[in-house]
């Protein structure tokens, strides 16, 4: 969708990669990589503007980065079984006489879930904007 | 990618589909796309039922978690309207509504969830029709006469 303002890339404990745009061009699925979705071993969310404005998953060691360089998150807590999070979530308000769309909005729900040593069950979450900006939470 | 929604109505005792209406309008007639002057509700009376359905299309792996809500606009006195969510389709009726019996919520946080028909748990992992969403306006004879206030309906999903 042309609204979008980021994309995401998936690259797996192989070092292969995939996108969701091919060097075509050609839009894919995340429906693609479910299967593989254990194997993944870092995922991108990436500015089709500004490639450094990206949000980087480590599915391995559990963090999250923002930006080129800065580390949101390290690993200030041991964690196993971690599994990427990742959805959008969307809200259209349309007007009862006519249904045009009053107001949308579209978040990237980024992350990931994960169990500490001890075996308790967690979650990670950004939550971020179409412009880049995010809340981080549990 | 992206989904793209569309609202569907069904109206009429051997249920005439409405694909992408144009306002979800009550009136005291059984049609889509009605226009309130020509059909309007009488205080004190109700609307008939609009049986609708959400239409996803576009392209997505899968759509969860969709939720339906009125988000604004104010009721006039004696002005209500009640909803059902998961329905299945019945002949739109005019009188006090068996089927929509609660207030249509008004946040998030109470808002209707909206299945599929692809079973549970529901989710949508192709274009089609959520089950029915069934509301109807109502009113009583402290509504005054004239328009209300429009309103505005909100649907939130997530989606892969």
């Amino acid at each position: 969708m042309s609204n979008l303002n980021y994309y995401w890339i998936a690259q797996f404990k192989d070092d292969k990669y995939f996108g969701e745009y091919d060097e075509n061009q050609k839009e894919h699925s995340f429906a693609e990589i479910k299967e593989r979705i254990d194997d993944i071993k870092f995922f991108f969310l990436i500015n089709k503007q500004n490639t450094y404005d990206n949000f980087i998953v480590d599915i391995e060691n559990g963090s999250i980065s923002v930006g080129h360089y800065s580390k949101l998150l390290e690993n200030i807590t041991e964690k196993k079984n971690i599994r990427l999070i990742f959805f959008k979530r969307r809200t259209v308000e349309v007007a009862q006489r006519d249904l045009q769309t009053v107001k949308e909005d579209i978040y990237f729900i980024l992350g990931f879930q994960y169990n500490t040593i001890t075996g308790e069950n967690r979650k990670l979450l950004l939550q971020i904007d179409n412009n880049g900006n995010f809340v981080i939470g549990e | 990618m992206s989904a793209s929604l569309q609202f569907s109505e069904s109206n009429g005792a051997g249920e005439v589909v409405t694909d992408g209406i144009s306002n979800l309008n009550f009136g005291n007639n059984d049609s889509a796309n009605i226009v309130t002057a020509t059909y309007p509700v009488v205080a004190g009376q109700n609307s008939y039922e609009k049986y609708l359905r959400l239409n996803f299309g576009g392209v997505f792996s899968e759509i969860t978690n969709v939720k339906f809500y009125k988000s604004a606009g104010a009721y006039v006195a004696g002005e209500a309207i009640k909803a059902a969510a998961n329905q299945v389709f019945a002949t739109p009726v005019a009188t006090t509504s068996l089927i929509a019996t609660v207030d249509v919520p008004t946040a998030i946080g109470s808002a209707l969830d909206i299945e599929s028909t692809e079973g549970t748990p529901t989710k949508f992992t192709s274009a089609g029709y959520s089950k029915y969403l069934v509301l109807q306006a109502q009113s009583t004879g402290s509504s005054p006469s004239g328009s209300v206030n429009t309103k505005t309906f909100t649907v939130q999903w997530d989606e892969i």
